[in-house]
């Protein structure tokens, strides 16, 4: 049997099939055309708190003027994705789409929260661990609360720490009361070391035992 | 004939590789996989497991893709042909329009068919002194149509003062492609019905594949 008559059609079919097949294009998911105009998006239902979302934007602003201007998302339903529902629900991808579609000559920092958790573009190598430490919110409001805290820690992460006053009254949750543990008390904990190696160091020179101290040998010689 | 059956295998393999390697490109770089500066807490499958994701499209700049919301009629809430400003607060449904030029996204703003003074809030506008049957409330091409109300596109590019035709789109002056529901509308653009959940598409320049469905919000 000759190919000759069928070549042609063939290659043409066998061109036809190895073509990428049309891909659906972002924009209309409505995070990328708000995040434009203000810096956080908040679902259209169910609705944040009227406070958390002052808190958060509050937040946001003071990531702006540290100099972390950062853009957050908070997508509660697929009606949150318009165009593109099917991103729901992967908030790794998203975040890295969303970045891409708002990002203007320079990386824009960008954090993402869905129900199945955050997920974080261009925002340094700690940003993975930060955003695994806050889990999988349960509400639109936990969102809201675990996207505060990543904002404030994801800033100090990149060396712009932002001043966290009036951000605590509303928050609620295992997310109340880690930094501000660390806070109160880091300084107590170093003046107790201080102290303490300060006797220990005193009671080894009055009873001559220097033996086990490579650093009193050094300063003795 | 050996010569014919080895050209033809050659030739497929050459562009069925071709192919393959356009596609592991696009994994890589377009279909969202991320980065090792992105990070996730859960829920951050391969992009690979769950077909091709869709591709970032960022928004033009300049005057041409930042376009005002609103014409003089409407800055002093007279009439738009057969469509006046009411200060109604009936039903309303929805439908959405995308306009892309020259492959970037042309903005659609909040506020259209709204008369001042506008109640804004971040990106958004709450209200004003009286609205059209079309409107927008938000930047993100979702369309608030006043339920009953017979519109088409014309009428909302008449509402929101800028030009609209077959080689025209705003600023832009070249053939116009229209979409309804991911389909090729023939025709003059203005002529398309806006009905409760249309998607529209609009482009000019650069073919970008059109969306035909869209996850409406709930109707405030």
């Amino acid at each position: 049997m000759s190919l000759r008559p069928i070549a042609p059609a063939l290659c043409l079919l066998v061109a036809t099939l190895a073509l990428p097949a049309p891909r659906a294009l972002a924009d209309a998911d409505p995070p990328s055309d708000v995040l434009l105009l203000q810096d956080v998006y908040y679902p259209y239902a169910p609705k944040v708190s009227p406070k958390l979302q002052a808190q958060l934007d509050d937040a946001a602003a003071r990531a702006r003027r540290a100099g972390f201007p950062i853009k957050v998302a908070l997508v509660a339903r697929p009606a949150d994705l318009g165009a593109i529902p099917q991103m729901f629900g992967h908030v790794v991808a998203y975040a890295n789409l969303l970045q891409r579609e708002i990002a203007y000559l320079r990386p824009q920092p960008t954090l993402a929260a869905m129900p199945s958790g955050f997920g974080t573009s261009m925002t340094g190598p700690r940003g993975p661990a930060i955003v695994r430490r806050l889990g999988a919110p349960q509400t639109a409001d936990d969102m809201a609360r675990g996207a505060i805290t990543a904002v404030e820690q994801l800033a100090a992460a990149n060396g712009h720490p932002i001043s966290t006053a009036g951000l605590g009254g509303g928050r609620s949750g295992h997310h109340r009361s880690s930094t501000p543990a660390i806070v109160l008390f880091a300084p107590v904990l170093l003046l107790g070391l201080a102290f303490g190696g300060r006797a220990l160091l005193g009671r080894r020179r009055r009873t001559g035992d220097d033996s086990q101290d490579p650093h009193t040998n050094v300063s003795s010689t | 004939m050996d010569r014919v059956r080895l050209l033809a295998a050659v030739l497929a393999a050459v562009v069925a590789l071709a192919g393959c390697g356009a596609g592991e490109r696009r994994d890589a770089t377009e279909r969202g996989a991320p980065p090792a500066s992105v990070s996730a807490a859960r829920g951050g499958a391969p992009a690979a497991q769950h077909g091709p994701w869709p591709v970032a499209l960022p928004a033009g700049r300049g005057p041409a893709f930042r376009l005002p919301a609103r014409g003089a009629a409407v800055a002093h809430a007279r009439a738009v042909g057969r469509l006046r400003c009411l200060a109604d607060r009936g039903a309303r449904v929805h439908a959405h329009v995308e306009l892309f030029a020259a492959g970037l996204v042309v903005p659609v703003p909040p506020g259209i068919g709204i008369a001042p003074p506008l109640r804004r809030r971040g990106a958004y506008v709450r209200g004003g002194r009286c609205s059209y049957a079309v409107r927008t409330s938000e930047p993100t091409g979702l369309l608030e149509l006043r339920r009953g109300a017979r519109l088409t596109l014309g009428d909302l590019f008449a509402v929101w003062g800028q030009p609209l035709g077959p080689r025209r789109l705003g600023a832009f002056r070249a053939p116009v492609r229209a979409y309804l529901d991911g389909r090729r509308w023939p025709g003059d653009p203005r002529t398309m019905p806006l009905t409760r959940r249309a998607v529209v598409v609009l482009e000019v320049g650069r073919f970008i594949p059109p969306h035909a469905r869209y996850r409406f919000p709930p109707i405030r």
